[in-house]
Parts: C-alpha cells; structure tokens; sequence
C-alpha cells in the first residue's frame, strides 16, 4: 500500500460467507487505466468489485479505494461511479429523472445541458423521457451508464456490464469506455469472456476459486491460461483409437480411461488439444459426443479460447 | 442537514411508497373504523362500544397495520430490488438516508390514518364528539411516529417484515398484552390510548385499556418517554444498520 498512484490497493483481503470462501487473501494493486476483473462466474469477481466500492465490507485484510476506506469515509464516492450487475433501477422513473437523481445523490451539476450530454453519450436521447419499465436490458444498461458518467467519475466500476448486451451494444458500449479512459479517468470492468475485456483494458486481473492467478496484459492472461495444466473429459465413439492417437500428442500430460468409457486428459495447453481432438476426430472417422472441462478453471478457459 | 437531498429524498420515497395497489390495501383498512364507528351511531350504541372500536379497530389493529404496509417497503423494497446501492453509493450520510425516509412513510401513514380516527370519534361519540375526535387522531398520529420508526428499521434488517410485523401486531399486540397486563408497558398502542386518553378520559376508563399508573410516575409520561425512546432508537439502529450492512 505504498503507490498513492494506484486507484485501488487490495492488502490480504479474504471474504467469506459462513463457510463458503469467496476471496481468499488476495492482495493486488489497481493503478489508474482501464482494468479488466477476469473469471469465470463464481470466481469471486463481483464479491471483490462489492468491496472495492464499499457495498461489502472484507472479512479480513484491507482495502483502499483512491486511498480512503470506502466503508468508512462516503465523500470518496464523490469521484467514484459503480455499477452493479444488477438492474437497479427506479423503474417508475423516467431515463432522465434517473441520472439527474444520481446527479444530485453526487452532489455534482445536473444542469440540463450535462444530463443530456451523459445520456446522448450512450445513445439514449430518444428513450430518456420515457419510464424505466419500459426499457428493454440493453437500455437500462446504458442509461444506468449515463448516470454513472453523469457526475464526471475519476473511476468508473462496471460489474459486467455488457451481460445481456447485442453485439451492436458492446461495440457501443466499448467505444464510450475507451472515450472516457482517453479524459483520463479509470475503469474497472469485470467480465467472464476475456474477449470484452481485452479489447478495452490495458491491465488484466484473472481470478479464480477467489484467488488472483494471473496479471498483466490480456497477452500475458492468455499466456497463463493456455500454460496452466488442465483437466478435461472426451466422449467419443472409438475412445481406445482415440486415446492411441493422444498419446503421442506434446499437449498431453497424461490420460486415463473412467468406467463410463470416457477419457480424461491432463493437459498443458487447452489449445492446442482441442484442435488436435478435432483434428484426430475427423481424420479417424470418430464421432466425438462430447468435450468438457473438469474443473471451473478450465470452463473458463473454454469460454475464453474456444469462441 | 443537506435540504436539497432530504427533499430528493423525500420525494424519492414518496414514489416508492404511494402505489395504487397499496392505496388500495389503506384504503380498505381506514374504512373499517370509520364504518364501524358509523353503525354505532346509527345503532345508538353505548359509550362504551365506540371505546372498543377506538381501541381494537383503530389503536390495536388498523393503526399497526396501516403504518406496517407504508413503513416497512421503505428500505426492505430497496434491498429488494437493489436499489438501495443507489442511495449508499453516494456522499450522503447515512442518517441523512434514514431521516426523509422516515419522516415521509411516518406522514404517508399518519394523513389518512388520523383523518380516519378523528371521523370515527366525531362519529362514534354521542356525548363529547369533538374531543374524542382529536383524542383519538392524537394517539393515532403518536403511535404511528412509533411504529413508523419500528416498521421502516424492521424493514432494513429483514426481507420478511410484512409477515413479522403482522405476527407481532396480532400475537404480542393483541393476544399477550390483552392477557399479560404487564406487557401493557411494551405495548405501542397502549402507549397510544393513554396519549389519546388525556385529552377524552373515557376512552381509556369505559374500555379499561391503556396504562394504568406506573412506579409513581404518571401513565402519559410513561407513554411518551417509551414512545420516545422506541423512536430514537429505531431510528440511530437503522442508521447504524445502513453503515454497516453489505449491500447487494
């Protein structure tokens, strides 16, 4: 804790819920940029954005959020903007009447003039003067957006934000980030598909199981994910030709057959011994049923490199 | 204090709070006393029959449970729907969220609950209308400053406290008090009779409710330090609740 540069400063912080470990001792420092939170779900992303914005309070270990404890000192919310994974929405209120609340709960201007700025930011100035419930997800998404710019943030927290997003949307939704970033503000936006985060985050965070197994660029998240060892069932039609051919591949650690006729892999990169299981497959005339992660850090591997 | 956000507040709430379904639901309940005092005087009943419903159909029942559906969404439909992120995500302190908050649900529920109890006394009385009509739409705004400040922090520390608010109301309020005289002294709505009761002294005398005179103190003195204290401190536990609960 010792760069007053860093947005954030994360110190042995653990967070549980009865018996289930959410983040354990995880210490990392958030300097400013944009930062991308990276896991799959259940990783403890969300449970670790709730701390760094206050909403959570850590089990052990210390935080700092722009060098004040946000549970303690509330003027720090002032410079920062959070939003939530979920819809919280006054849903009797108008696009409009929504940000210009933030506004005042912030204390900033919420003269005309900056309302509709925030809101023509993310393209919601046609819909901003009808009510909330009428909003589809994508809207409410991007007017929750506009209140959170609305106050002028130092650091903006996203919590997956681009979660039920169109593929227009995220474009959209990218593109405001990376303007925002260029007026010199931070962001931290969290996300379990390593494509919309690298895209806009020059830092990549990767938790998993609530501990941080990676850091860095998305070259080195990517570097990280495909070196680690992984574990990962087949189900095919021929599985003893199957697991001949394997055996011999560089990408394989070990295997072994389950009493389910189904093979497990040990492998060290995901990548290349799903290419080669494709490639195996269609040269052998094998029908391959099913290919599946066995753990939840392969999952998100899968989700990351298979798309 | 901070005008600008207690009226945002204020205002915030009053939304919130004031919808058709749930206008409906007071709506429904204010009429039964005003409907019972109403076949009282058409039926020339006694005194004492307008004293029973000035105690079990406005103090007991009607006023707890009218003041429950108003004040306990205020921070419980909030935690609810998430929103509450909203408000502690901002500068504001805390007992700044908790005042207009409390304020406004205590005034929504007191307007058409006190225009009901002074209908009803005006109409039920045969002897001293006038009186009882502000007796009683005294008590009643009293006791609902008391439960409004119990309602809205129930409403902060748990997601069922309609359901737990109701038990209380029908269990300890209705059933405990009236066998356990002793318990008269943690109830809010005898707290209310005795306020009511001295201004118009029939309504506690016919009916035999309210307090009856504690360790040398008087019993209206009693009721309103015990309605005080209830207030305060339901209202710094809910402050205290919204600085340290997690939000969702």
């Amino acid at each position: 804790m010792n760069n007053s540069n860093n947005v954030v400063e994360i110190n042995a912080v653990s967070k549980w819920f009865g018996t289930v470990v959410a983040i354990s001792d995880l210490s990392v420092s958030i300097p400013p940029g944009i930062t991308g939170l990276l896991g799959p779900n259940g990783a403890g992303k969300t449970t670790l954005l709730r701390m760094i914005s206050g909403l959570a309070k850590p089990s052990e270990g210390e935080l700092r959020l722009l060098g004040e404890d946000p549970r303690s000192n509330y003027n720090v919310y002032q410079r920062i903007s959070v939003m939530s994974e979920h819809d919280a929405v006054y849903e009797f209120m108008s696009g409009t009447e929504f940000v210009i609340l933030n506004a005042k709960l912030k204390g900033t201007n919420h003269s005309h003039n900056k309302v509709a700025n925030a809101i023509d930011q993310v393209g919601m100035g046609v819909a901003a003067e009808r009510r909330i419930s009428t909003y589809s997800r994508g809207m409410r998404q991007r007017i929750r957006l506009a209140a959170a710019l609305v106050s002028d943030p130092d650091l903006l927290i996203l919590d997956e934000p681009l979660n039920g997003a169109d593929p227009t949307q995220r474009i959209n939704f990218q593109d405001v980030l990376l303007r925002t970033s260029d007026t010199g503000r931070s962001i931290i936006i969290s996300s379990h598909i390593l494509e919309e985060v690298e895209l806009v985050a020059s830092n990549v965070l990767l938790v998993i199981a609530g501990k941080l197994a990676a850091a860095g660029d998305h070259h080195a998240i990517r570097h990280a994910l495909s070196d680690r060892p992984y574990t990962v069932s087949i189900v095919c039609s021929e599985p003893r030709h199957m697991a001949a051919v394997l055996a011999s591949n560089e990408a394989v650690v070990s295997l072994r057959f389950e009493s389910d006729g189904s093979i497990v892999v040990l492998t060290s990169n995901v990548a290349s011994l799903q290419e080669s299981v494709a490639g195996i497959a269609k040269s052998n005339g094998i029908t391959l049923e099913r290919v599946e992660p066995l753990d939840d850090s392969l999952e998100s591997v899968f989700e990351y490199l298979v798309q | 204090m901070n005008w600008s956000i207690f009226i945002t507040l204020a205002k915030l709430t009053f939304r919130q709070i004031v919808t058709v379904r749930r206008g409906v639901i007071v709506a429904l309940l204010i009429a039964i006393p005003v409907v019972g005092s109403i076949l009282i005087a058409y039926f020339n009943a006694t005194e004492n029959t307008a004293a029973v419903i000035f105690d079990f159909g406005i103090f007991s029942t009607v006023l707890p449970i009218v003041t429950l559906v108003i004040a306990s969404p205020a921070f419980a439909d909030e935690i609810e729907d998430r929103t509450l992120a909203v408000l502690t995500l901002t500068p504001i302190s805390r007992w700044l969220i908790v005042t207009p908050k409390l304020i406004t649900v205590a005034v929504i529920a007191a307007v058409p609950l006190t225009i009901a109890a002074f209908a009803s006394g005006a109409i039920a009385s045969d002897t001293s209308p006038a009186s009882s009509a502000v007796a009683v739409a005294v008590g009643t705004a009293f006791g609902c400053m008391c439960y409004a400040a119990l309602f809205t922090f129930l409403g902060s520390i748990t997601g069922r406290s309609i359901i737990i608010g109701l038990l209380y109301v029908l269990a300890w309020e209705n059933l405990f008090v009236t066998f356990i005289p002793t318990l008269t002294y943690t109830s809010v709505s005898q707290w209310a009779i005795t306020v009511a009761s001295q201004i118009e002294p029939y309504i506690l005398s016919l009916d035999e409710s309210g307090l009856p005179n504690a360790s040398g103190l008087p019993a209206i003195v009693y009721a309103l330090v015990a309605g005080t204290v209830l207030v305060v401190g339901c209202y710094v536990a809910n402050v205290r609740r919204l600085r340290t609960m997690d939000v969702n």
